[in-house]
This record gives structure tokens, C-alpha cells and sequence, in this order.
């Protein structure tokens, strides 16, 4: 029994932080939010030389053959980028879905563009139809009711809107659904595109959470008044330190999180609901204790750290709020004690 | 990452497994403050003894099975899932043992650690003074080095164990000149010698359950001295790491607690959205110190440095049990108030809320934990 990632996944993870480092500094995420729809990536070519957005195709398609618990240090280092890619629906849901619904036709021709990092897919699994690059991706995997649809861009008519975060470039969407687009009825396919959204956006919040608190302990390091650097406050550290705890305490749950839906263990659904409330729980405390730090400097838009906040809140509410995955944990775990 | 047992992990785990089915006793002992449940708590200590179950995590060659931390938390979740009674000598097979191990000499090793197995010695901890709580190398107790004997003046508080220990592992001031953090020493001292007073403390939940130690002019043998005179805060940290690996406060024991709490919960409020995400909270914070815990262990075990969350083991932990025993509390309503809340069978629950309070306390307040987590892991600055 051995509970840590293996050197391979962290050296691919030294990899991705080498590169997200060095072509997604603040003065690029600055570039790309002021972009907006209008958005053209740099980066992603670089994530493609590495293997990344098709780590999980499978090998048969040209891709990297990879399992959840290969990914999860990788999404963390994305989340701290505050990376401006659909990287959990492309790199994640998509290979996952496609590779236990649909047809050999919807997995020949989309998979091996997948593991080439050539299409870039959306997801609309909610009520609203408010999709982050719902204009821009080369399909949009959709769900309706117990329904799940890949609809080609062809299909898609996208209204491009203003959200908080421009990175994001939120669309209104409206999709042409048929037999053409099914990939799978039953609510087994839905949960499995739900799990993987979930559990990678947990991912993300805690290299986001652990990014927020870096950023701030720096600047607690940094920032001086009554004489002294403002860091050597015991009401600072213990607050920034509640955070780093919970930041822990959620990586531990998205890591084993990773490793359920890696082994399609029984429980792989509880371990995603508990993954992604606490990541978060840990982002949402992260955000405040980041600006409250911060102070007056933290709310001007010429610094950086409101790309963060942004992302973050966004995130939080992605793929199911703490209340919802509670709602659903509360029903599975009590449904063995009361009844 | 792999969470399957090996084979060894299997066999070690069925071993104990069948053991404890075929051992543990069916009746519930009286509680071990007693002349009739020390005994029997001592009892049992030696049939584990016997099975060589005392201390897993021992070295084979000291009477242990020489067992890695991961595999010792496996014989402690089944340990709780057996419901085997609680552990006696806690303080010497988890904290002076395996110190005397890594720090003892040759005799203080065959001296000490047999007796710990059996039981026939019980130890207890002479770490915290009335003045130095939190500032632990702030203590006074004096221990004046002169020929072969150290002579002991002074006072130790929050002893827990003390009615029948035998043995104290203390901390003494040999020398005052010294910086705070030098100039102290690790001692063994005999709870029996002449000038040892042992003053139980009358606590504010109606227990006992700790002590004051008074030492007036207290002869010990310099041989009691582990790792050297005035090498005493290096020793005591030792100590202090093997915290962590050896003891029973894992997700099972937890899970436990939870269980227990949500048998109060009335029918009329299963369906309470409320308490529904209150209970899935306490699972997945129990969930998530269960994984916070076995990285720290998977990382003892291969030889590795532990990553951040080891130091945030404790807090997480202690705040989490108040939460849960607190809502049990609420669910018990006005009957919480009663020392003994069921009426016809007695419930520990409220004793076990107060003692939780206590554990923010103990073992490193929370604060003081607060502080090394932002010192030693976010690298922010020690206050002045």
C-alpha cells in the first residue's frame, strides 16, 4: 500500500510547471484577458509537445495510454497557471467518454485528433447553456436529461458573451441534437463525463488554492507597516495557515480521487464528490485570505492577483457547488446508516 | 500509487485479524483509573504481548515486528475494527521506547523496554511546567548534576497516566546558564523514588484525568540519562516525531465517533437538508485525514521526507472531533446537559466533547501548530 505519486508523474509534472513558468507569466494572462474572444493560444502547442491534452487517449489512437492518476499532478500545475484551455474537458472528459460510449466511428475520428491536441472540445453537462469556449471548440460534448450528445462545431451555434473572467470566453449555446450526435443514453455515461469534470476541476483549485497562497505569502513577505514585514503577523500566518491546511487536506481527497477513477474503484463517485467540495471548500478560503492580505492592492486591476480570484470563483462553481456534492454524498453515505 | 495491501500487508493483516476475533474480550473492561481495570487492561496487554501485537513497530530484535508505519496503521484499523479495549502504556511503547531505541545506550535499552511490553512498568510523560506550557524549553525543574546522581527539584503538570506509573520521562534544567534550548536533559526518573508527590487534578468536566508532579531533592542515577547530559531538547524532539506514527487517533477511530453520533440523530431530522450536509462534511473531513495521514506514512515508509501535511495532522484532527462531538451534543438537545445523557445506559459523550476541547490544547496547541505550519512550511516569519 503506497499512497504518493510515483518520480515519472512527478517529473512529467517539473515538466509542465517549466513550461506554464515560462509561456504563461502574468504579463501573458494579462495579454490574453485583454484578448478576449479574439483569443489565439501560444501555449497549447507547447502542452502538445509534451504529451499532455492527449495523455489519456489510449495508445490504439495515438495517445498517451494514461489513466486519471497520471494527469492529477498535471491539472494542479494547470490550475496554478491559471491556464486559458479547456484543458479538463479536452484532456479529460473527452477521452474518458469517448473511450466507453459512442461509436468506432466517434472514436476514430475524433480520438486520434484528441491525442494529436488538434481539437479542442467544450462540455454543457448543466441546465444553463452558458459554455467556456463554447464558440471556439471543435465539439461540445452536451448533455440532455439522461442524454449525451457530441456535437461537431458545425452543429453549435455560439453566442459569444462578456463573463468576469475573458479567459474563459464564455458562449450562449444552442445545439442541433439528433441521432447523429447521440454518443449514449443512461444515466452511466452521464456520470462518468460528470465524475471527470469534477475531479479535474478539483485538481485545478488546488494548484489554484496553493498558487493564491504563494502569491500571498510572498507578498506578506514583502509588504512592510508599523515597522516590520506585515508576514510576522501571528493573525496573517494563522489565517494563511488555516488555508494551507485545507489545501492539503483536499489535494489528499483529489489524489485519491485520481486513483478511484483510475481503478473504476465502487466508491470512485463518493471519492469525486468529497475531492471536489473540498477543493472547494480550500479555493473559496484561499480567495478570501488572498485579498484580505493582499488589502487595497489586491482590488486594483493593475495587479495581478484578481486573475486568480476570478478563476477561482468560477471554478468553484464548475461541475457542482460544495452544497451539491455534499447533498449527493450525504445520500450516499446515510443511505447504510438510516435506512 | 497503489492502495492494495501486498502480500505481507495481507498476511500481517489476517494475522491480526484472526487473532483479535479469537482474543478480544467480550465484556467491556471498568476503565484503567481503577485498581479492577488495570488489572485487567494489564492482563490484556501481556496476551498482545504474548502474540508479539505489544508493539509492532518495534525492531524484531527488541520484541516488536519491526513492522513500517504503514503497516502499523494496518494493525491499528483492525485493531478498532476488533474493538479490542484501550491501549495501557501508550506513552512507553509509542514515545519512550522507540526514543530509548533510537537514543538509548545498550543497557538502558535491556533495561527499559522488556518491562514496557509486559506492563510491569507504566510510564508517564514530565514534559509541561505551571510555566512553561506551549514554551516548553522555557521549564525550570532543576536537575543538579553532582558524581553519579542527578538531583531533581521541581514540578511537572498535565501528567496523564500517573496514578499507576512506575516511570517518568522528563525533561530537567541541568544546566541555567545555558541558552533556553540547551542545557537540558532527558531523564528517566522512578516514580517510586524518595521525594516524588503525584497530585491528580481536578478537571472542570467532573474527571481526573491528569496530574501535578512535585520532585523534592530527587536522587537519579546519571545512568538514567538519555543521549547525554544537556543534549536533552535533541532527544525530547525525537520524541516528539515518534507522535505522529503511533497512535490510535486514525479515520477508523473517527468514523467511529461519527457513528456514534448518528444514532442520536432523531427520525424527525434524517431528512434535514441542514444536518444531511453537516454529516457529509464530517465524512469527507474524516475522508480527507485518512489520505492526509497515509501520504505521511507512505512517505515514512519508503524513507522519504514527509511532505507539508504532516504537520497538519493534529490540527485537523482535534478541530474536526470537536465539530462532530459538538453536533452530537445538539442532536442529544437538553439532555446534553446530564453527566449521563441516556437514561439507563451511560454515554461518554459528553466526557468525550470536553476532552476534545482539552486535545486543542495538549499535544502542541493549536496555535503553537498554526505557527509551525506557517513558519516551516509557508516560511513566514517567527513572531518577536
Amino acid at each position: 500500500m503506497h499512497f504518493d505519486l510515483d518520480d515519472l508523474q512527478y517529473e512529467f509534472r517539473d515538466a509542465v510547471r517549466k513550461v506554464l513558468t515560462a509561456e504563461l507569466s502574468p504579463a501573458d494572462l494579462r495579454a490574453i484577458w485583454e484578448q478576449g474572444h479574439d483569443y489565439s493560444s501560444t501555449v497549447w502547442p507547447h502542452l502538445v509537445s509534451l504529451g499532455l491534452p492527449g495523455l489519456l487517449v489510449p495508445a490504439a489512437h495515438g495517445g498517451g495510454d494514461g489513466a486519471p492518476v497520471d494527469l492529477v499532478l498535471l491539472l494542479e500545475e494547470c490550475g496554478s497557471a491559471c491556464l486559458p484551455e479547456p484543458i479538463v474537458e479536452t484532456a479529460l472528459i473527452a477521452p474518458l467518454v469517448l473511450s466507453r460510449a459512442g461509436t468506432d466511428q466517434h472514436r476514430a475520428e475524433w480520438l486520434p485528433r484528441l491525442a494529436a491536441g488538434e481539437a479542442i472540445v467544450a462540455t454543457c453537462l448543466g441546465e444553463d447553456r452558458l459554455v467556456p469556449d463554447g464558440a471556439r471548440a471543435d465539439a461540445v460534448l452536451v448533455r440532455q436529461g439522461d442524454e449525451l450528445h457530441w456535437v461537431p462545431r458545425s452543429q453549435v451555434h455560439a453566442t459569444p458573451v462578456q463573463g468576469i473572467d475573458p479567459s474563459r470566453r464564455l458562449a450562449e449555446c444552442a445545439f442541433d441534437l439528433g441521432p447523429d450526435t447521440l454518443l449514449a443514453t443512461g444515466p452511466e455515461a452521464v456520470r462518468v463525463a460528470q465524475d471527470a469534470g469534477a475531479f479535474g476541476t478539483a485538481a485545478l483549485l488546488v494548484g489554484l488554492a496553493q498558487r493564491l497562497t504563494g502569491t500571498t505569502r510572498d507578498y506578506l513577505l514583502e509588504r512592510r507597516q508599523f515597522g516590520r514585514v506585515i508576514g510576522s503577523f501571528q493573525a496573517l500566518k494563522h489565517r494563511l495557515a488555516d488555508v494551507a491546511v485545507q489545501t492539503e487536506a483536499a489535494r489528499s481527497l483529489v489524489w485519491y480521487a485520481s486513483y478511484a477513477l483510475s481503478e473504476s474503484t465502487p466508491d470512485a463517485t463518493r471519492a469525486v464528490h468529497m475531492a471536489k467540495a473540498a477543493a472547494n471548500e480550500a479555493a473559496f478560503a484561499a480567495n478570501y485570505a488572498a485579498l484580505q492580505l493582499h488589502g487595497g492592492i489586491g482590488f486594483t486591476w493593475e495587479h495581478d492577483l484578481h486573475f486568480w480570484l476570478q478563476r477561482g470563483k468560477a471554478l468553484e462553481r464548475s461541475f457542482g457547488s460544495t452544497t451539491q456534492h455534499r447533498a449527493a454524498l450525504a445520500d450516499e453515505v446515510l443511505a447504510e446508516v438510516w435506512r | 500509487m497503489d492502495l492494495r495491501l501486498t502480500p505481507a500487508q495481507t498476511d500481517f493483516r489476517d494475522e491480526i485479524r484472526t487473532w483479535l476475533e479469537e482474543n478480544v474480550p467480550t465484556d467491556s473492561f471498568p476503565p484503567p483509573s481503577t485498581e479492577e481495570g488495570f488489572a485487567r487492561h494489564r492482563e490484556w496487554e501481556r496476551a498482545l504481548h504474548g502474540a508479539r501485537f505489544a508493539a509492532v513497530h518495534w525492531p524484531v530484535e527488541y520484541g516488536g515486528r519491526g513492522m513500517d508505519p504503514v503497516s502499523t496503521a494496518i494493525f491499528y484499523d483492525e485493531y478498532l475494527r476488533a474493538n479490542a479495549p484501550a491501549r495501557l502504556n501508550r506513552l512507553a511503547l509509542g514515545l519512550a521506547g522507540p526514543t530509548l531505541i533510537e537514543l538509548g545506550d545498550a543497557d538502558q535499552r535491556s533495561r527499559w523496554l522488556p518491562s514496557m511490553l509486559t506492563c510491569d512498568d507504566i510510564w508517564c510523560q514530565g514534559f509541561s511546567e505551571p510555566e512553561a506550557g506551549s514554551d516548553l524549553a522555557g521549564l525550570r525543574t532543576r536537575g543538579e548534576v553532582s558524581g553519579d546522581t542527578v538531583l531533581v527539584n521541581g514540578q511537572k503538570i498535565w501528567t496523564s497516566h500517573s496514578r499507576f506509573a512506575d516511570w517518568i520521562f522528563a525533561l530537567v534544567r541541568t544546566d541555567p546558564e545555558a541558552p533556553k534550548h540547551k542545557g537540558l536533559t532527558f531523564l528517566m526518573i522512578d516514580r517510586h523514588s524518595p521525594g516524588v508527590e503525584v497530585r491528580p487534578i481536578r478537571q472542570m468536566n467532573h474527571q481526573a484525568d491528569f496530574a501535578e508532579l512535585f520532585f523534592t531533592d530527587v536522587e537519579v542515577p546519571v545512568a538514567n540519562v538519555v543521549g547525554g547530559i544537556d543534549n536533552g531538547w535533541r532527544v525530547a524532539m525525537a520524541t516528539l516525531t515518534h507522535e505522529r506514527s503511533s497512535n490510535l487517533n486514525t479515520a477508523a477511530h473517527f468514523h467511529q465517533i461519527l457513528g456514534e453520533v448518528l444514532a442520536l440523530v432523531p427520525e424527525s431530522l434524517r431528512d434535514d437538508p441542514l444536518v444531511r450536509l453537516q454529516v457529509a462534511r464530517f465524512h469527507e473531513e474524516i475522508e480527507a485525514y485518512r489520505y492526509i495521514t497515509l501520504r505521511t506514512l507512505s512517505s515514512l515508509s519508503v524513507g522519504r521526507q514527509p511532505g507539508p501535511q504532516s504537520a497538519m495532522g493534529k490540527l485537523w484532527w482535534s478541530e474536526m472531533q470537536t465539530r462532530i462531538l459538538e453536533f452530537g451534543l445538539q442532536m442529544l438537545g437538553e439532555r446534553a446537559e446530564l453527566l449521563e445523557p441516556t437514561p439507563g445506559e451511560k454515554s461518554a459523550l459528553v466526557q468525550s466533547y470536553w476532552l476534545s476541547r482539552a486535545s486543542h490544547i495538549y499535544a502542541g496547541s493549536n496555535e503553537i501548530q498554526r505557527n509551525i505550519i506557517s513558519e516551516r512550511v509557508l516560511g513566514l516569519p517567527k513572531g518577536n
